[in-house]
């Protein structure tokens, strides 16, 4: 007896980079995942993350209401949609970040779990399946955690602070995020030796192949993707100038600062100036000392020359553009995650 | 303060019914303790509770809102440390990155720091985060009392000096 073939839609990805059938009504995010193209979500498919964001270039229909909170004006005009709500019932053609192409899940075990500052915790990941990753320096992965308490398993993004050259697993940086759901885990149920699953990498946040001199400013965890650049440009034996400054409110707050100063003989041009905003008179500190943005400034007056590689809370962000700006540094090389 | 979208005022009853909301409002994969706390008044009674205090008090939420919204942001603006926001009320800012969504569907993300107002006098003080002002815009919902971030209409009024 024939049977009839259940009628599918053909998405486009990428110009023929991909060609993936899906059934009519399928949700681009299910209908990729199936196909082994695992576009970032942190909700499930609900329309609450905005994470899973894709260009329709061909065969779109307006957003949903659900959509539009999560969609700016001008990524809508440039045919943005939420993978997680696009339920094609034709063909369509869709462009996502080639690096979309290379995200994998992975499982793997905690190697060492150890607190680097009183609120931030170090994870060692060592691969199990895949046993490798590849990644560029700067990207992140998205963490599930497990269930505990009662609270249901969630899934979070955490940069890699650990160069690409170490390819059998990832160093995280994880600062304790108040009534956090997946940070409580972290630091209080989570032990070396458990499994731990994630996918990735994401993220287009990367040094650029340029020659031109690199300021980068951080702060807490913030300094992940930059010590897995700063590990790459060593490996690559770099020799941009590169200027590195870390806010933090007092010497309790400061990590790594040794490993940071090493690299002033590891790299050509290397300077990293940590600065404390309120470290006490008495605390013997005899480094830089004011608000980031101000000892930035105080530092390089004129940023017009430089790229800069931002990472750190959204209001360290904003202040950094706004004193970048202001020191003749356009927005074309100011670089940051703008998903955090 | 990042990422409010646009508030167009909509009563909360529209959103959804009365045990949608109790879930909805409950904790989730998004907020470990959700948005009501121990609170055994419906969602809706909270809200009007708070809404007759404020009237009480003879003052307005969308001044308040704005105050709020001025001192977080001043707070955000000095990057953790202390900032007197007010007579005797200091605020510290606790960035951190990520977003949490709404709890009410099609109200977008919200940066997930907090900032901590403290009254120096008597040690009264409350947490405020980018999500939950965008609650008190746009729904006048300040939590159920129990949740990590309910904001005491009158507490917060006094500290940012609306009212003595
Ligand atoms: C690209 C990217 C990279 C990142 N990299 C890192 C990294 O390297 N290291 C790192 O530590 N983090 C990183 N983050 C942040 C990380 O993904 C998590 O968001 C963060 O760790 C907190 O997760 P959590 O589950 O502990 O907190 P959650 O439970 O998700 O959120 C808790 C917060 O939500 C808010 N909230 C909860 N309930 C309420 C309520 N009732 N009312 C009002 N507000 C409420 C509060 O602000 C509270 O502090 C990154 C984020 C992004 C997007
Ligand atoms: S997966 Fe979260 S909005 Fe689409």
């Amino acid at each position: 007896m024939e049977t009839a073939q259940a009628p599918t839609v053909a998405i486009d990805i990428n110009g023929g980079k991909k060609i993936i059938r899906v059934k009519p009504g399928t949700s681009l995010l299910a209908g990729c995942a199936r196909n082994g193209l695992f576009l970032p979500s942190a909700c499930g498919g609900n329309a609450r993350c905005g994470y899973c964001k894709v260009k329709v270039v061909g065969g779109a229909t307006p957003p949903l209401a659900a959509e539009l909170p999560l969609l700016s004006e001008s990524e809508i005009a440039a045919g943005m949609r939420l993978a997680c709500q696009t339920k094609p019932v034709g063909d369509l053609a869709i462009a996502v970040p080639d690096e979309l192409f290379s995200v994998k899940r992975f499982s793997g075990k905690i190697a060492r779990k150890t607190l680097v500052t009183y609120d931030i915790l170090g994870l060692s990941i060592e691969l199990t399946n895949p046993k490798t990753i590849e990644f560029t320096a700067g990207q992140y992965i998205q963490a599930k955690s497990m269930s505990y308490l009662g609270r249901d398993a969630v899934l979070r993004d955490f940069s890699i602070a650990s160069p690409p050259s170490d390819s059998s697993g990832v160093d995280l940086l994880i600062r304790r995020t108040k009534n956090g759901i997946f940070t409580r885990w972290a630091f209080d149920v989570l032990k070396e030796g458990d499994a731990i699953s994630f996918s990735g990498p994401y993220g287009a946040f990367r040094a650029s192949e340029s020659a031109a001199p690199m300021l980068m400013v951080c702060g807490s965890t913030g300094l992940a993707p930059i010590w897995s650049i700063l590990q790459d440009l060593v490996r690559k034996k770099c020799n941009r100038t590169i200027r590195c400054f870390f806010g933090a409110l007092s010497q309790k707050d400061l990590f790594m600062v040794e490993e940071l100063h090493k690299l002033e003989t590891g790299l050509a041009d290397f300077k990293f100036i940590p600065a404390l905003s309120s470290e006490p008179e008495s605390g013997g500190w005899t480094g830089e000392r004011g608000l980031i943005t101000e000892v930035v400034r105080r530092n390089v007056p004129d940023c017009s020359r430089f790229e800069a590689y931002l990472c750190g809370s959204p209001g360290m962000i904003n202040a950094c553009i706004a004193v970048l700006t202001q020191c003749g540094l356009p927005d074309a090389r100011i670089f940051y995650d703008k998903f955090a | 303060m990042t990422n409010s979208p646009e508030s167009n005022k909509q009563p909360v009853q529209a959103v959804a019914d009365e045990r949608d909301l109790r879930k909805i409002l409950g904790p989730s994969r998004f907020s470990a303790a959700g948005f009501l706390g121990a609170d055994p008044r419906r969602p809706e009674d909270i809200m009007s509770d708070d809404a007759a205090m404020l009237a009480g008090l003879g003052v307005d939420k969308e001044r308040l809102v704005d105050t709020l919204r001025k001192a977080y942001d001043a707070a955000e603006q000095a990057l953790g440390a202390p900032v007197t926001v007010s007579a005797g009320c200091v605020a510290v800012h606790c960035g951190a990155r990520g977003k949490i969504p709404s709890p009410f569907a099609n109200e977008g993300t919200f940066a997930k720091g907090e900032t901590v107002f403290t009254l120096a006098a008597s040690g009264a003080s409350f947490s405020l985060t980018p999500l939950s002002l965008h609650l008190i815009d746009k729904h006048g919902f300040f939590q159920g009392k129990g949740s990590p971030y309910r904001v005491e209409p009158d507490v917060a009024a006094r500290m940012m000096g609306l009212i003595k």
